[in-house]
């Protein structure tokens, strides 16, 4: 969502401003995104697919009534496949006028991160955007990535999305 | 502007829009009156002078003074008509149409901005120009013929009123009127007498009691009972591990008060066609003035039913056909005569149920659609290859081909490139289908079938390897378990299905969505007719669960680009399940695959 974005670069010039994260954990890596965009948290449902979608399109499942759409974040990402288990969650994470269920490996805690605790994100020679990384916090010696979910997410899976669908193939 | 008073100018704004369409239809019957006098039915001017009082009334009680000057302006010319002064001629219904635009569009301003004034003067210097008898005049010189009511309304002549008049000066205008409508309602005293002796009408709003209620608030409870719904199935799947008799027995009657609201939640979103006829008279009308033939509308079954996002698709599709029948079905008067028909054209419109559909046929007596026409037009535009076999009927389907309009030049009304293929998909958008029917000389007749409501459909749920896929039963025309000998495989052509001696192209299920399953052999599994597409086909899936009432839930923005599914639904286990539109679905492959098909060349 662009207005956390906003929020966040703007609390960033304004020395000692907390913002709110909730981290998680993708395989052995932690990441972070705005509290504010967190809907609620669930345990993995039933996930019906949906054919001609990208792999880390994982399908559709049933939130109270309504359907909502499921991708999994380690397979966005290009991570290698983890089995699910009993810390598997689904993070509901409000991207206005989107609302997508996120698959994490577990979820970790709500950090409080000041503004002058963000480092920028790493300048790194990549193919990949990197613009979706917001910076990186330092927890315990770990580091944590926050991300941007409207950039990591929407955006580029529209586009996917649409170029995902070819003509169905006759038997 | 406080909020008792906004509250009170919206509920004007609302109630305005229906007396408006009400009087509409209104001024429409009365150009009928008119054309036929003979039938000479009063009530319907009282209904209309009844309309524009009460416009009048409500707009300057809550303070929509513009409103209230012009409906009175209006009044004064219908004082007229109601005492026999003016003629009803097409002029006078031209105007009053014209007056009915007027205060429809501003309400639509007003709706905008409540504070937002409005220019009538050009309209008003019309009526009191019919006022004033001046455009009667005009009107027995241009077209010679007497008006035998004109010397009865000679006016005065008023110098004292017109010398004070000035343009422009609202208030001068008013009071002008006034003394207008009071010399105008002189006369009409022993008039009232004598019409008092025949039944009063009763005023509309006695007929029906009903309340507003905003469409967001109705989408809210259905998708709550919708929801209901859902974990009724859920309960009903499980009764049988319920101990107790008494929650045995609740749960029964639970089921059976969920089916009522279910039903009258349904009921609640439906709307008749009535409003959306009437429109289309309109269109009809104004259509047929600016082609200059004349055109007779007639309807049928506009009491019947539908939801109300259904009728809101409906209206462009529908526009679209009356024009298209008024403009490119129909003849002029001197080629009917010569063909031997009335010089006068006939449109009817008529809406029916058909089973758990909606059938709203569209008919005109017009010169109907040549199919060697429309064959020479598809090869000269490369749609068909010089020397293709097709039947009449599926040349005349052509038209619903894009970029194909007959007309060859582009008109006003109709036919701007964009044509019937619009239709038709709009039509395709609301799960309903379109079919023509003509014959040359007699007419056309296009017919479109459509479900009562999009909201809930009933589907069978069929499975494939573990995943299950809804399927609407208005797709489906037979699902059977073929024999062994039924199925047949061409490296050139794929599967085939040997039915009753027909032969259906037969497509896996898992290949068609691209899913990695292993297929079962085909005597195993089951196919599923198809029929309702261009061609017939069948479709095998590995079982059918049943068929159910499915609630059917939008998919998310994120997956609008997935094409192939009519959206998503949510099972009796509470796991979603993807609604297939098969057509589409199929359609792509039937192209590559289907023999008859290779005739076609430029037509995706």
């Amino acid at each position: 969502m662009s207005t956390n974005e906003t929020k966040v670069t703007t609390e960033a010039t304004n020395t000692g401003s907390v913002q709110r994260f909730l981290s998680f954990s993708l395989g052995a890596e932690e990441y972070a995104v705005p509290l504010l965009c967190v809907k609620e948290v669930i345990a993995l449902p039933d996930v019906t697919p949906v054919p001609y979608t990208p792999q880390h399109f994982l399908g559709i499942m049933n939130l109270r009534g309504q359907v909502t759409s499921v991708i999994d974040l380690r397979l966005k990402f290009r991570m290698k496949k983890i089995e699910n288990s009993s810390e598997t969650a689904v993070i509901i994470a409000d991207l206005a006028p989107l609302s997508l269920g996120l698959v994490v490996d577990s979820i970790n805690s709500v950090m409080a991160i000041r503004e002058g605790e963000i480092a920028p994100r790493p300048q790194i020679e990549s193919t990949q955007s990197s613009e979706y990384i917001i910076g990186v916090a330092k927890r315990e010696k770990k580091l944590v990535l926050l991300l941007d979910l409207a950039k990591a997410l929407s955006v580029e899976d529209h586009a996917a999305l649409s170029r995902a669908i070819p003509a169905a193939k006759a038997a | 502007m406080d909020d008792f008073e906004k509250e009170l100018k919206e509920g004007f704004l609302q109630e305005a829009e229906q007396l408006l369409l009400d009087a509409e239809q209104c001024f429409l019957s009365l150009e009928s009156l008119a054309t036929n006098p003979s039938s000479g039915d009063r009530s319907i001017i009282e209904k209309i002078f009844r309309l524009a009082h009460s416009l009048k009334g409500s707009a300057r009680a809550v303070g929509f003074e513009d409103i209230g000057h012009f409906t009175h302006e209006l009044e004064s010319l219908l004082v007229k008509v109601k005492n026999g002064e003016l003629r009803i001629e097409t002029s006078v219904v031209t105007l009053l149409l014209n007056c009915n635009d007027h205060l429809r569009a501003m309400v639509n301003t007003l709706k905008a901005d409540m504070s937002a004034r409005i220019d009538s003067s050009a309209l008003m210097a019309e009526l009191r120009a019919h006022l004033e008898g001046r455009a009667a005049v005009q009107e027995v010189r241009s077209d010679g013929e007497a008006v035998p009511s004109a010397s009865a309304f000679e006016p005065e002549p008023a110098p004292d009123s017109a010398g004070t008049f000035e343009a422009g000066n609202q208030a001068n205008v008013t009071d002008f009127f006034e003394a207008l409508k009071k010399r105008g309602e002189k006369p009409a005293a022993p008039r009232a007498e004598t019409q008092s002796a025949a039944p009063p009408t009763k005023p509309a709003a006695a007929v029906e009691e009903g309340i507003r209620v905003s469409l967001k608030r109705l989408d809210v409870l259905m998708n709550n009972i919708g929801e209901l719904v859902i974990l009724q199935t859920v309960l009903n799947q499980h009764k049988d591990q319920i101990q107790s008799t008494l929650l045995q027995k609740t749960v029964g009657q639970l089921e059976k008060i969920t089916k009522d609201i279910q039903g009258i939640s349904m009921s609640l979103r439906m709307v008749p066609l009535k409003q959306t006829f009437q429109k289309l008279h309109r269109t009809l009308r104004d259509t047929s003035k600016t082609l200059g033939k004349e055109i007779q509308f007639e309807t049928s079954g506009d009491e019947t039913e539908m939801d109300k996002t259904v009728i809101d698709n409906l209206g462009d599709p529908l526009v679209h056909l009356i024009r298209n029948a008024a403009d490119h079905g129909i003849e002029r008067a001197e080629d009917r005569l010569r063909a031997g028909k009335p010089a006068a054209g006939q449109v009817r419109i008529r809406a029916s149920h058909q089973g758990d559909r909606v059938v709203i046929e569209i008919i005109d007596d017009g010169k109907g659609v040549d199919p060697a026409i429309i064959r020479a037009k598809a090869v000269e535009k490369g749609l068909l290859s010089p020397d293709a076999v097709i039947s009449d009927q599926e040349a005349v389907e052509l038209l619903f081909h894009s970029g194909f309009s007959t007309k060859s030049e582009v008109t006003d009304i109709s036919g701007r490139g964009v044509g019937l293929d619009v239709v038709k998909t709009n039509i395709e958008k609301l799960q309903g289908e379109v079919q023509i029917e003509s014959a040359v000389g007699k007419g056309t007749t296009f017919r479109i079938l459509l479900p009562l409501t999009l909201a809930i459909i009933d589907g069978m749920v069929v499975t494939l390897g573990e995943e299950r896929y809804v399927i609407p039963i208005a797709h489906i025309h037979e699902s059977l378990q073929p024999g062994k000998d039924d199925v047949h495989y061409f490296t050139n052509v794929g599967e085939v299905l040997s039915l009753r001696g027909e032969n259906l192209p037969l497509f896996q299920l898992a290949a068609v969505l691209n899913r990695k399953i292993k297929a079962r052999p085909a005597n195993e599994c089951i196919a599923i007719v198809v029929r309702t597409g261009d061609k017939p086909f069948a479709v095998l899936v590995d079982d059918i669960i049943g068929q159910q009432q499915v609630v059917i839930k939008r998919l998310g923005d994120e997956l609008q680009n997935l094409r192939g599914f009519s959206g998503s639904s949510i099972l009796g286990d509470g796991r979603a399940a993807l609604i297939l539109d098969i057509n589409e679905l199929v359609g792509k492959g039937i192209a590559k695959k289907g023999s008859s098909n290779n005739a076609m060349m430029g037509v995706a």
